[in-house]
């Protein structure tokens, strides 16, 4: 443990243009960023850089954000990160289900920033309950 | 024929597998000659011939519907019979939607229109001509094919309109996200220092763009979607785009 506070979000979605502009949003409120667009590549990203926070779609190719959930949730050292779901799918038939499967919180796109920004300080807020630090 | 009544006699239903070039009726029917010109054997046209399981009694009948496979119920409904407007009822219930024909005698042609209304197919006059009979068989069977593949072609449409709701709510939520994250991004100058006129311009549009997300929040609420989700099936693996 260094002492130094994991401020790194990873940020899963297919489209690229939203992805910039999350990165550069998110960036610009401090938090380092990675980027996924698949959830192959969303899993393999956060195992091995083992981010604070992820904002997930739940439309992705090679398995759906659930999919990324359900692997997140298998790993010891990720099952506590939350998840902040983004997507453009409906609520109706996604918001119980992604909350039960670990999200702690759903938004449709397009989301307000401040809404999001917002809901990233809570969860952070939360999950650092103790203040915890990246190894 | 005398394998049919064997196997009636012994076990209650049929159990052997549909053949194809049969049509299986179910009569309930308790008098001892209700329908004297259809029996096993007796045939559609010159093709398929009938292979008639009979049953004494409602609670038998009703039985023989669970267990077994049939193209048509031919319910007596006459007089003499213990069926009523409530053993109809429950004919059609435990049927699931195969066709059912009441038989009724010339006596009791007032019951006919409330048997229709509740879900009868048809009617039919005990006595009547074998071929009467084969008529209203073939075309019970015929309509009910008809009405399945009508309601099929309606769940298609509505899936697949369903389905399109779904896709282009999702497009449309990817656009805006889009134009509504970098609009905001110019106007906060994350991108670099924008004189007045164009802040006022991407004003507009970003302002326009959450016209849009309401509008099409409140038509997904006129429209809904019934389960139909828009998924992602692209197969590619993408890389991880960056990392920071």
């Amino acid at each position: 443990m260094d002492g130094t506070l994991n401020n790194t979000i990873l940020v899963v979605d297919d489209n690229l243009e939203l992805r910039k502009a999350l990165s550069l949003r998110l960036r610009a409120n401090g938090y380092e960023v990675l980027l996924a667009g698949d959830a192959l590549s969303a899993t393999a990203a956060a195992v091995k850089q083992e981010p604070c926070l992820v904002i997930l779609d739940l439309g992705l190719p090679c398995g759906d954000g659930f999919v990324v959930m359900e692997r997140l949730q298998k790993h010891d050292r990720l099952a506590n990160v939350p998840v902040i779901v983004l997507t453009g799918r409906g609520k109706s038939n996604n918001l119980n289900r992604a909350l039960q499967a670990g999200a702690v919180a759903f938004f449709q796109k397009p989301v307000e920033d401040g809404e999001l920004l917002l809901a990233i300080w809570k969860a952070l807020d939360t999950a650092r309950g103790g203040v915890r630090f990246k190894d | 024929m005398r394998q049919n009544a064997k196997k009636e006699s012994t076990s209650g239903a049929v159990a052997e597998p549909l053949h194809p070039n049969k049509v299986r009726v179910l009569l309930i029917d308790g008098s001892s000659n209700a329908v004297p010109t259809l029996r096993n054997g007796t045939r559609w046209g010159s093709l398929e011939p009938f292979e008639v399981t009979r049953k004494r009694t409602l609670a038998e009948g009703l039985d023989a519907l669970q267990s077994s496979v049939f193209q048509i119920v031919l319910l007596d409904f006459s007089p003499s019979s213990s069926a009523s407007i409530e053993s109809l009822s429950e004919t059609l219930r435990v049927a699931k939607g195969l066709p059912v024909i009441v038989l009724i005698s010339e006596a009791d042609t007032t019951k006919v229109s409330e048997a229709l209304r509740l879900g009868a197919r048809d009617y039919v006059l005990k006595g009547c001509e074998c071929d009467c009979m084969v008529r209203a068989i073939k075309y019970a069977i015929e309509r009910n094919q008809l009405l399945a593949a009508i309601e099929d072609g309606r769940s298609l449409i509505t899936k697949d309109r369903e389905e399109t709701v779904a896709r282009g709510s999702h497009a449309l939520r990817n656009a805006l996200a889009c134009i509504h994250q970098f609009g905001n991004i110019l106007l906060d100058g994350l991108a670099g220092p924008i004189s007045e006129e164009q802040r006022e311009y991407v004003g507009i549009m970003v302002q326009n763009a959450s016209r849009i997300r309401t509008v099409v929040a409140d038509l997904m609420d006129a429209v809904p979607a019934n389960g139909a989700e828009y998924t992602d099936e692209t197969t590619h693996v993408s890389s991880i785009n960056g990392v920071n």
